[in-house]
């Protein structure tokens, strides 16, 4: 055992986000010197390989980290301190001030990192999901490692960008991994933007295509707006705590004035909701389906998104009721909404897309009602299944040469077996299927809904009636998603013949996730939701204030789970009918809704269009006008229509004043002693006036 | 001790700020049609100013900053190393009958210029104005090595480019009023030369722009430096100076009484630190806290600055009373004299940094300028105004500048707004990066300003130090910025942003070096930005949240504009820019340290800049802000 881990193993997480963070510095070098000395070299498959190896080193370390924290936990479950110590370490990034014997808080900004049950678990899961998608993009990116690349939608050449991919893919891997072990939000704000920006370049991957370039604004702007009210949430805490350690915020928490922790609260839900693609800042995941296909799985379904939910569990202890009846709302919002416009979707990506805001909103409704553990659960299944699903999304789309249209597929079960049944267990999984592991989550989260109505005599029946709901209609778009792409007879005849199955580097890892998405979640009886080992390791992570406040409700949850059970199972076998009898009946393309709804959930309730009115143009007429208003090009004197013609009229006022005193200078003598002789009458004058 | 030890302060400071005016010198003599010859010996002669500037920054590190260990402090932010403990050490020692003993480790030198007005050739060092000159040395080094290109009265061209250099150094390091006005002064005229002589199609109009709205703003100054003048300083400075004088009145007029003659002593200055004090005292006074008002007593281990405790601002055997009735009666204690005094110090200043509405020369000057000239302009030129306000405005005149503190923050956030809006609806490359400069140079007046109570003073501090460093990194991000736009002029020989486009493929290197330096100058964390726009914010909230919550959200707006330029600039498919070169050598060379930088400062800013900056900026702290009751 390494001396240096051996009284601080929690060194073993922070090894695991620094290794991608080495990988991008060494991409990033080697990148630009390739660039510079050999520009028309053909892109070695080098990078990727040296960035999955790093993410597998950095999974192997997560998963020995893992294993010796749940050991440590067992052995020094009664010394608190002592795990402190081994499991978290924080240094200053940044103090102020010199005098020693100053006490005030407020003075230093540190680094530092916490690793507890959930962040163990949230590390390895990113770690291990990230190494199977970046193995699999070595198969889906192959493309990119020929000198010279044809681009089929902007229809150019140009050249390939192997390394690039995976100097984005290993910078997003540290952002990622630095918000799960930091323990302080400064940290986590960091991560947050530098996801953010990883998200950026890997949407506008393909720079040459003008909707990649503006759906990667259109995240990063978004998600902007997301991260000022996290801001705005940072700088509560530092003026009222005068700290951003998450121990310091949370022991203080309770002192706070409740308008300053309302506030806070919602601020960091505002961080939340744009990464997290929630109403009302969700229009940017769809658009970022323009990446690469492993990205959307890793970055736009997997982790990245997921963050939101983390940080919404994180900091749970800092959210009020309030805060979290919001919190509630804005998740069974946006589950509804997505869930509708997945209905209608034919864009394979697409449907993955809206599934993914539609999950997002079920933990945040989870988080919301108090359902911690069910809630990261299903986050924690949910990366598994939704990156198999785009996974073989990506493996179909590779398979049909960049054909993503559902309509233009059908029986690909028999040209792509592996994808096909692999994809099946994943939506078997996300619609809830027992013994899948979608079912434990969603199962738990679906009573403490029940519980909860229970508990407080169904005061808000949408929080009851939307979830159901939105588990049918997630069983429904996702055996229609499966029927559409795999099952039936091929609608385009021409795709058909030439799809083929991937190659191994791409269909092995979705073996492996397959299996995951079966089993992670199993625990001793398997038909036993609550005996979930997953489940019961998140829930030492629990915050203490949970099993307080919602104890009653976790009751009621317990009493009803069996008719919970069986609400749910109907609501997703409906689904599944629906799904199968449409399919039996050729119409699941064709909108079996009125015209007016179907047309509703096509434009997506019109969110875009409503930003772009009420936001963006104005925002960008505004800033036409403030440029015409700072300066015009105007040679001409006296043009005060502008700021900068207006000071100039100061300018041009002087010159004309000048002109004038000029003309006083005649050269005529006679004048000159005209004007002598006034100003001495004038001054003889006031001098015997006031004399007097 | 060596009796010419303390030469060695004089000479070091000196050879700083003048070493690029001798190395213009020597360009003068060299005939004009070796231009290679002449390029290396300016970038040579800057590489040396960027070295000594590296000495100094080593020099004080480690004789002033580590020379003095204490245990009620952290070590290196013992006050006897703040600049105006050494300045006054040194005043103190001169005004001796035998001047003396001086240590050479002060880093501060203080003779007599014109000694008939009390003008002192004063230069002297501390973390503040060493930034800003290391900074100097090396964007004027880089900007050199950007004038490759400039073929055109190249001497001349090199020459100006080297006085301006000494003229910012000298600025930077002067303690003395009238030498500082003399330095701002002595760099107005090549940059008006250089806009004017090298600059674009408007060349003329923006460099009589540019040096007119200066000079409004160095009238202001010239103004605020004689009111300050007619002062009366005496009980604030070493009491030897005043019996200096007072011997004097007695020699000349032999029937004067000893104590007489030393009432009728009038001690006139242009000493920054004494003057600091006058005003600090005036402001004591004029918040109703005269009692706090107390002598210096020499000797007493120094302690942290608490709020409510007496503050010794009147020099060592001065009689308090007497000084206190002398001070009231003093045109200082008025408070219109006090607003005036800062109005025309904050203008002056203020419309370098520059603040709206007073910023419309900048985007003049920037689309004129020659790319190095900009780098210059941007990097270097804007940092005077922000330094001065922090060096002159708020010490000179606090009373006013704390009553107004909001006000000034309010002209941060209407910079950074604006700026940002005005920045977003551009089409001209350059102009859309000068439009960002003043948004990003709004931050620093938004730092300034976060001037609360004396018991929270550390939001202050953060502010304060977010704007310093937040000048820094606007120094390295726009410089570099501007250079990347002259990479992209000299290709494709326009700046319209609707024609470029499609850069990726073709310059790939430098793509991606842009790409970093777009994202510093937008505030991404990792970034040389993100320090001291998120200081500032922080810092700003618990001033005024309102203030505070206008800047969070014009980083939207900064997101929004930076973005969009960039897909118009690199992204998409463009026919025309498919065929330009990637950066050559040289331009890769400029880039590289800009690029390098942007991520180390982003990354280690305290290790790196803030632990050697940062004890100053507590002593300029520790004197202002117990101010505020």
């Amino acid at each position: 055992m390494p001396e240096f881990l051996r009284d601080v193993p929690g060194r073993l997480f922070l090894a695991a986000t620094l290794l991608p963070l080495a990988a991008f510095f060494v991409l990033l070098l080697a990148g630009t010197v390739r660039r510079r000395f050999a520009p028309n070299a053909k892109p070695s498959a080098l990078p990727g390989y040296l960035a999955c190896a790093v993410l597998a080193l950095a999974a192997g370390c997560s998963i020995v980290g893992l294993s010796w924290f749940l050991q440590d936990t067992a052995a020094f479950h009664d010394q608190p301190k002592t795990m402190a110590a081994r499991w978290g370490e924080r240094v200053e990034w940044l103090s102020i001030g010199g005098w020693k014997a100053d006490t005030r808080t407020a003075r230093s900004i540190d680094l530092g990192y916490r690793i507890d049950h959930l962040s163990a678990l949230m590390v390895t899961m990113v770690t291990v999901v990230g190494t199977l998608i970046f193995t699999f993009a070595l198969g889906y990116m192959k493309d990119e490692r020929n000198a010279k690349v044809e681009d089929h939608h902007a229809h150019v050449h140009r050249h390939g960008r192997f390394g690039r991919f995976y100097l984005y893919l290993s910078l997003f891997a540290f952002a990622m991994l630095n918000i799960l072990i930091a323990d302080n939000l400064f940290q986590i704000f960091v991560g947050w933007e530098l996801v953010g920006v990883a998200s950026f370049f890997l949407i506008g991957f393909y720079t040459e295509r003008k909707s990649a370039s503006t759906a990667a604004n259109k995240a990063f702007i978004v998600n902007r707006v997301g991260d000022a009210g996290f801001l705005i949430a940072l700088a509560l805490a530092w003026t009222h705590v005068g700290s951003f350690n998450l121990d310091v915020l949370f022991a203080k928490a309770p002192t706070l004035p409740s308008e300053v922790l309302w506030l806070l609260g919602l601020g960091i839900l505002c961080g939340c909701a744009g990464k997290s693609a929630q109403v009302p800042l969700h229009t940017w995941l769809p658009d970022a389906m323009e990446g690469p296909t492993p990205v959307s799985a890793l970055i736009h379904a997997a982790t990245m998104v997921a963050a939101g939910v983390y940080l919404a569990g994180r900091c749970f202890p800092l959210f009020t009721p309030d805060v979290l009846l919001v919190v509630a709302y804005v998740g069974a919002i946006t589950m509804i909404l997505s869930a509708l416009v997945a209905v209608v979707q034919t864009d394979i990506k697409r449907v993955l897309a809206y599934s993914t805001c539609s999950q997002l909103g079920f933990m945040m409704l989870a988080l919301g009602l108090g359902a911690w553990t069910a809630g990261l659960l299903h986050l924690l299944t949910h990366a598994f299944f939704k990156a198999l699903l785009f996974l073989a999304a990506g493996s179909v789309i590779h398979g049909l040469h960049h054909e993503q249209d559902l309509a233009k597929m059908g029986g690909l079960r028999k040209k792509m077996p592996v994808t096909a049944y692999t994809m099946l267990v994943g939506v078997l999984a996300i619609a809830g299927m027992p013994l899948f592991s979608g079912w434990y989550s969603k199962e738990m989260i679906l009573s403490h809904v029940v519980g909860n109505a229970a508990h407080d005599g169904v005061a808000r029946p949408l929080l009851l009636a939307l979830p159901f709901l939105t588990a049918g209609l997630t069983s429904y778009y996702m055996f229609r998603l499966w029927f559409l792409a795999f099952a039936g007879e091929p609608r385009d005849r021409h795709a058909f013949d030439h799809a083929h199955e991937s190659p191994a580097v791409m269909t092995l890892p979705l073996l492996v996730l397959a299996v995951f998405s079966v089993g992670v979640a199993w625990g001793w009886p398997v038909w036993n939701v609550e005996a979930s080992i997953l489940g019961h390791q998140l829930h030492e992570a629990q915050p203490a204030i949970v099993g307080t406040r919602y104890e009653a409700i976790h009751h009621k949850a317990h009493e009803l789970h069996l008719m919970t059970t069986w609400f749910a199972l109907g609501a997703a076998a409906l689904g599944f009918g629906l799904a199968l009898s449409r399919h039996r009946a050729g119409t699941l393309l064709t909108p079996g809704l009125p015209v007016y709804f179907a047309r509703l959930f096509e434009k997506k309730f019109y969110f875009d269009e409503l930003y772009d009115r009420v936001l963006a143009n104005p925002t960008v007429r505004l800033a036409r006008v403030s440029a015409l208003a700072d300066k015009r090009n105007e040679p001409e004197a006296f043009q005060i229509r502008s700021l900068d013609g207006a000071l100039n009229s100061i300018a041009d006022a002087t010159v004309a004043a000048g002109g004038l005193v000029r003309r006083l200078q005649t050269g005529r003598l006679r004048e000159y002693v005209l004007a002598l002789g006034l100003t001495l009458a004038v001054g003889l004058g006031i001098l015997f006036r006031f004399t007097r | 001790m060596d009796p010419n030890a303390r030469e060695v302060d004089m000479i070091w400071l000196t050879a700083q700020v003048f070493l690029p005016l001798a190395v213009a010198a020597l360009l003068l003599v060299v005939p004009g049609k070796f231009k290679e010859l002449l390029r290396w010996i300016a970038l040579f002669g800057c590489a040396a100013t960027l070295a000594c500037a590296l000495c100094l920054w080593v020099d004080y590190y480690h004789r002033v900053l580590e020379f003095r260990s204490d245990r009620s402090v952290e070590s290196m932010y013992h006050p006897d190393s703040r600049l105006d403990a050494r300045v006054e050490r040194q005043q103190a020692n001169s005004a001796r009958p035998v001047p003396g003993p001086f240590s050479s480790i002060d880093l501060v030198v203080v003779r007599p210029w014109i000694s008939q007005f009390g003008v002192n050739y004063a230069l002297g060092v501390d973390g503040l104005n060493l930034l800003m000159v290391i900074l100097t040395a090396l964007v004027t080094l880089l900007a050199v090595a950007a004038s490759w290109k400039i073929d055109d009265r190249l001497k001349g061209y090199l020459v100006l480019f080297l006085t301006l250099e000494s003229g910012v150094i000298g600025a930077f390091l002067s303690l003395d009023l009238f030498l500082f006005y003399v330095f701002y002064e002595v760099m107005l005229l090549p940059m008006y030369f250089l806009v004017g002589l090298w600059g674009g199609g408007r060349r003329k109009y923006a460099a009589i722009k540019f040096v007119l709205y200066t000079l409004a703003g160095s009238v202001g100054l010239l103004a605020a430096m004689i009111a300050l003048y007619t002062v009366d300083a005496r009980d604030f400075v070493d009491q030897g100076v005043v019996d200096k004088q007072a011997r004097e009145l007695m020699r000349r007029n032999r029937s004067l009484e000893w104590e007489t003659a030393r009432g009728l002593v009038t001690v006139n200055t242009f000493d920054i630190a004494t003057l600091s004090k006058v005003g600090r005292a005036a402001m004591l006074v004029l918040s109703g806290q005269e009692d706090r008002l107390a002598v210096r007593n020499p000797g007493v281990e120094p302690t942290r600055p608490l709020p409510n405790a007496p503050m010794e601002l009147f020099a060592p055997g001065v009689d308090r009373d007497a000084a206190l009735a002398r001070l009231k009666g003093s045109i200082v204690c008025n408070r219109n004299f006090q607003y005036l005094l800062f109005a025309l110090l904050f203008v002056g200043f203020a419309v370098k940094v520059p603040i709206v509405p007073l910023h419309s020369w900048l985007p003049d000057a920037h689309v004129e300028a020659p790319t190095p000239v900009s780098m210059i302009l941007a990097g270097v030129l804007l940092k005077l105004g922000g330094y001065g306000l922090i060096r002159i405005a708020f010490p000179l005149a606090p009373w006013a500048a704390a009553e107004l503190a909001w006000w000034i923050g309010l002209v941060g956030v209407i910079g950074i707004v604006y700026g940002a809006f005005v920045a977003m609806g551009q089409t001209d490359f350059k102009k859309l990066l000068a439009y960002s400069s003043v948004s990003h140079m709004g931050y620093v007046i938004l730092g300034l300003a976060c001037w609360g109570s004396a018991a929270n003073s550390q939001y202050w501090e953060l502010g304060v130090n977010g704007a310093v460093y937040q000048m820094l990194a606007h120094g390295i991000s726009a410089s570099a910025l501007f250079f990347v736009v002259g990479v992209v002029y000299d290709r494709a020989h326009h700046r319209d942003l609707d024609r470029l486009g499609g850069l990726t493929e073709s310059m790939p290197v430098h793509t991606g070096l842009s790409a970093i330096l777009f994202f510093a100058s937008m505030g991404l964390p990792g970034l040389c930005g993100f320090v001291g726009e998120f200081k500032v914010m922080m810092a700003a909230w618990a001033f005024a949240p309102a203030l505070s919550l206008a800047a969070i959200l014009a980083t939207v707006l900064t997101a929004a504009y930076l973005l969009w330029a960039w897909q118009r600039a690199y992204l998409g498919v463009n026919e025309s820019t498919r065929t330009y070169p990637d950066v050559s050598p040289r331009e890769f060379a400029v880039l590289v340290p800009f690029v390098l930088l942007a991520i180390a400062l982003g990354l280690f800013p305290s290790v790196l800049v803030l632990s050697w900056v940062e004890p100053s900026l507590a002593g300029w702290i520790d004197d202002l802000a117990p101010l505020r009751p």
